[in-house]
């Protein structure tokens, strides 16, 4: 596994070969790991077919290897790591997908790789529709327990992240610079949220503080390479997030697509989407059902719930719809603090009112 | 019964002209009809000419004799007195509507005289 | 002869000192009045001249005038007979050559001479004494609420004869003064009230509601089903009500002195009003040839209840608006300008759709959404704005157990307790401990603000809303007695915030 990276980074950063030379090494050993370093400087004219000797002597070579297994230790401490494709976090999907993905570099929990992952991908200048559906549907499936997949662009992309993290669930961003560098910088705030040992930050590159245009399509293939389902939320009819479903659907990646208002520009991608074939989203149980996960009827609790609020909460979880009346009747409590308890229940979106004085789960 | 009435009015209208006269008033006419009704008594002194309305109660059972002039009556003495300025005294100027009542108290005859009673 | 008397008429619930003057010519008997008296005064004609004949005294068959002055202010109220016929008899040998200067009079007369009680004693006293009259003459029968007012030399007299008696012989007989202030003090009586909280079964949310309404003076607004006891509720706050202060009572009894003639005497009780449906927008606010003070200011430091708000008039309850806010109302009419005071505390009740079960366990509502919609703009924005509480309330179901409600002693001293700590809290010394908060220098701790944030966040409140949730939250803080609003005062608070339930339900 060191092999793999400390080959990787010797021939495609370090030691300056061109671009036909690193292919012509590459297809003589059909894999980074298999380079013979040794090998390669002893058969250096066989192997290039030319009369030219290397430009490398052994002596700098060890030097120059020395240095990266000293780098390495940078990107594997702490919560870093770093996944090549005989890790077993790295997706058959991603293996395959073109142009291939060598190295990825990591930091937070990497096993939400092997959870259940939904992408959310949208224009990065999104009507309120596309905004408001982008986080509650982080929201949502935060709340299901499902991984959130998204870019960090602005837009659709921090409002999913928003969403899921609201939510109390995790969330996975995929940075088209390097993962210590906030792109675009408004998202600070996010990307801080997202900075923990509870979520994932990934980045195929190593150290990048600008992006360059070709990278965001690139770093559109991960998104849709790890997740199981990519949900289009609002795109214009020749737009980036339509690249991301274009490598989906190259993928296998099944594709849903929020329908929009007709006469808006931002949804005419994503209702083309649906001519051609993907799903719409006409609720979000749809999700669900396609990724073969059953709803979660007892949501998880993320907060600390106060003492009245705990006990309203679990006889309404026994009798499921109840009055004003029976909960002050079950509980004991007095009205001032059933109505408290019941505020902050619904306020974490536990239960509400469907009647005059009727509560039911939600 | 009608002309006994008649007879105690003149009575007392006579009565009245003796007190006014004594006042220094000089006797101008009497019981001057007009289409809208009487004057009692005309009278003239330093030039101006005084239509006065004479009324008589011999006990205050119904109020006093000031109270008895109504103003349906007042109305009419108004119409007759310009009637009679226009015609027969188109001579004076100067004139006055009064007022003398004169009543019965504890056997006594008072008078009461109200110079000007439009003022 | 010429006299001139000193007297007061109310403008508005303020008192303005006025003066009689009275001229008698030699003329044919006539009585006339000027000044711009009203009907009632012209009228009073008839009541001094039998008053004075009944006395024994002539009255003067010669040329009566009598000025008002100021000449070009109207005037109102038969109050006025007594210092007309003063004024009077002032010019003839009864009372000839005395002065009354320093005397103020006010008083009706009766026929046989009797010095008759009025209703708006205070405001004319008051009136006198600003125009510097401290010594009054007035009836018997008002010297009780006479002794609210300090620096005044009260003259209680029964009848006209006693009282020209006594002005003939300069010596007036002053009140007695160890009565003053004897029965001020009001106990609170609990054979009084026919109706008790706790008759009421079930609905126990709408009785905290209102326990929280009554203490903060916030207005409320019941929703329910037609025999939910939304009424019945409603119905017994007199119960709950704390008692008035003394100035409160004073206002009062300026505003019933000038509103209705019927109330004699101080006002005891804080007013509980509940108008029909049918009433017009003067009824409401006040107005029409008078000027007079309607519901709103009869409901004045007290509730106004309107049932069934939605059958209202429309212009009537629009009408509510400017009052609802500054506490006052300002009533113009054919050069009269006058206000009234008008903090009320507004109870309303309705249905939460025309045939009354929408949102119902029942579920009997067939209404179309429309017409819902309609029914709820009944109650414009503007108005709703106003009412801080609403509750919603469904018809209690006789199968499930339900507990008796809480009795009205025990909230009427849980309420006096929190006002009690109410008005201690707002006292400086107290202002200067504890944080305070940017909203309304109210205390409110850390969580607190978190919730109203997350709250905002949710765009679930404007800014509004949030003063109006603060506000409500204070009083559940203060009913607690707990100097600090915490987390579950505000999330209480939220369950009764007019704005979120109407969000929430019925737009």
């Amino acid at each position: 596994m060191q092999n793999y990276i400390i080959n990787y980074w010797l021939l495609e950063e370090s030691l300056l070969f061109s671009a036909p030379i690193r292919k012509n090494i590459l297809n003589y050993y059909s894999d980074y790991n298999h380079i013979k370093w040794r090998h390669l400087l002893e058969n250096w004219k066989d192997l290039m077919k030319s009369n030219v000797a290397c430009p490398f002597s052994e002596k700098e070579l060890q030097d120059v290897r020395a240095r990266m297994v000293d780098q390495l230790k940078h990107y594997t401490h702490e919560n870093r790591s770093i996944l090549t494709p005989y890790s077993q976090y790295f997706s058959n999907v991603l293996k395959n997908s073109h142009p291939k993905v060598n190295l990825i570099y990591a930091k937070g929990d990497v096993n939400l790789l092997n959870s259940k992952k939904v992408a959310i991908v949208g224009s990065r200048k999104p009507t309120a529709y596309g905004r408001k559906i982008a986080y509650d549907l982080g929201r949502y499936l935060a709340q299901q327990g499902i991984t959130v997949v998204s870019g960090m662009a602005l837009g659709i992309d921090a409002q999913s992240h928003k969403g899921a993290l609201d939510g109390g669930g995790q969330t996975i961003a995929v940075m088209p610079t390097d993962i210590d560098t906030v792109y675009p910088k408004t998202n600070i705030a996010i990307y801080n949220r997202i900075n923990s040992s509870a979520n994932l930050i990934l980045s195929e590159y190593r150290e990048q503080s600008e992006p360059k245009h070709y990278h965001f399509p690139l770093r559109n293939r991960i998104i849709s390479g790890i997740s199981d389902l990519v949900v289009i939320v609002e795109a214009g009819e020749k737009s980036g997030t339509l690249i991301t479903a274009a490598h989906a659907l190259d993928q296998g990646i099944p594709i849903v697509s929020v329908p929009g208002n007709i006469t808006s520009e931002l949804s005419k991608g994503t209702n083309r989407l649906i001519f051609d074939g993907a799903l719409p989203l006409f609720n979000f149980e749809l999700i669900l059902e396609l990724l073969d996960v059953k709803p979660q009827i007892h949501k998880r609790l993320s907060v600390d719930l106060s003492e009245s609020a705990r006990i309203v909460y679990e006889i309404l979880l026994k009798r499921k719809k109840m009055t004003l009346n029976d909960l002050n009747f079950a509980t004991c409590l007095e009205y001032s603090e059933i109505n408290a308890a019941l505020n902050e229940l619904i306020l974490e979106d536990l239960c509400d009112f469907v009647s005059l004085d009727e509560i039911e789960l939600t | 019964m009608k002309s006994n009435l008649r007879s105690i009015g003149t009575g007392y209208e006579q009565l009245a002209a003796a007190y006014l006269v004594n006042m220094g008033f000089q006797m101008v006419a009497k019981n001057q009809y007009t289409p809208f009704g009487e004057v009692d008594i005309i009278m003239e002194k330093d030039g101006a000419l005084y239509f006065v309305e004479v009324k008589y109660r011999s006990n205050q059972n119904y109020g006093t004799a000031r109270d008895s002039i109504t103003s349906l009556k007042l109305k009419r003495l108004k119409k007759s007195v310009s009637y009679l300025l226009k015609g027969k005294y188109s001579g004076y100027n100067v004139y006055s509507i009064s007022f003398l009542g004169i009543e019965m108290q504890d056997k006594e005859l008072t008078y009461d005289f109200i110079d000007n009673i439009f003022s | 002869m010429y006299s001139k008397i000193n007297t007061a008429v109310s403008w508005g619930i303020e008192g303005l000192g006025i003066k009689i003057e009275t001229h008698i010519l030699r003329g044919m008997p006539n009585h006339i009045l000027v000044g711009l008296p009203s009907t009632v005064i012209k009228e009073s004609k008839e009541r001094v001249r039998s008053a004075i004949k009944s006395i024994g005294v002539k009255f003067s068959d010669d040329r009566i005038v009598q000025n008002l002055y100021p000449a070009d202010l109207k005037k109102e109220g038969s109050h006025l007979d007594l210092p007309l016929a003063i004024g009077i008899l002032a010019c003839t040998e009864v009372l000839n050559g005395k002065s009354f200067d320093k005397l103020g009079f006010i008083g009706e007369l009766a026929l046989n001479g009797d010095i008759q009680p009025i209703s708006n004693v205070l405001s004319l006293i008051e009136g006198l004494v600003s125009a510097g009259i401290s010594h009054i003459v007035m009836p018997y029968d008002n010297r009780v609420e006479s002794r609210f007012i300090n620096n005044v030399t009260i003259y209680p007299y029964s009848t006209l004869q006693e009282l020209v008696a006594d002005l003939a012989s300069e010596s007036l007989k002053k009140e007695v003064e160890q009565e003053k202030y004897d029965f001020i003090e009001f106990k609170r009586n609990e054979s009084e009230f026919e109706n008790d909280y706790n008759e009421v079964y079930g609905q126990g949310h709408a009785l905290r509601a209102m326990e929280i309404a009554m203490l903060g003076r916030h207005n409320l607004l019941l929703i329910g089903p037609p025999g939910c006891g939304k009424s019945m509720i409603a119905e017994r706050i007199p119960s709950i009500m704390p008692p008035l202060s003394i100035n409160e009572r004073i206002e009062l009894t300026k505003i019933y002195g000038v509103a209705d003639g019927e109330t004699k005497g101080m006002i005891k009780y804080r007013p509980f009003r509940s108008p029909h449906h049918s009433i017009s927008k003067i009824g409401l606010v006040g107005g029409g040839m008078k000027v007079l003070p309607g519901e709103i200011s009869k409901a004045h430091n007290g509730v106004l209840f309107l049932d069934e708000i939605g059958e209202f008039k429309k212009d009537a309850i629009e009408s509510l608006r400017e009052p609802l806010s500054s506490g006052k109302v300002q009533l113009s009419r054919g050069g009269r300008s006058l206000e009234y005071p008008s903090q009320f505390m507004l109870v309303a009740t309705m249905n939460p759709c025309p045939c009354g079960h929408f949102l119902s366990k029942s579920g009997l509502c067939n209404c179309k959404v429309q017409s819902i919609k309609n029914y709820m703009g009944k109650l414009s924005w503007p108005i709703l704005d106003r009412i801080d509480m609403t509750v919603l309330m469904d018809a209690v179901d006789l199968s499930s157990e339900l507990s008796e409600g809480k009795s009205s002693q025990f909230i009427f001293q849980r309420v006096e307790a929190a006002g009690d700590f109410k008005r201690e809290r707002t006292s400086e010394k107290m202002r200067n401990q504890g944080q305070q908060c940017e909203l309304g220098g109210e205390f409110l701790n850390q969580t607190s603000i978190e919730i109203i944030k997350r709250y905002e966040q949710k765009g679930k409140l404007s800014m509004r809303s949030v003063v109006k949730l603060v506000k409500i939250a204070r009083s559940i803080a203060d009913l607690e007695q707990s100097l600090i609003i915490e987390k579950k005062h505000i999330f209480e608070a939220y369950t009764f915030l007019s704005a979120q339930v109407m969000k929430k339900f019925f737009i």
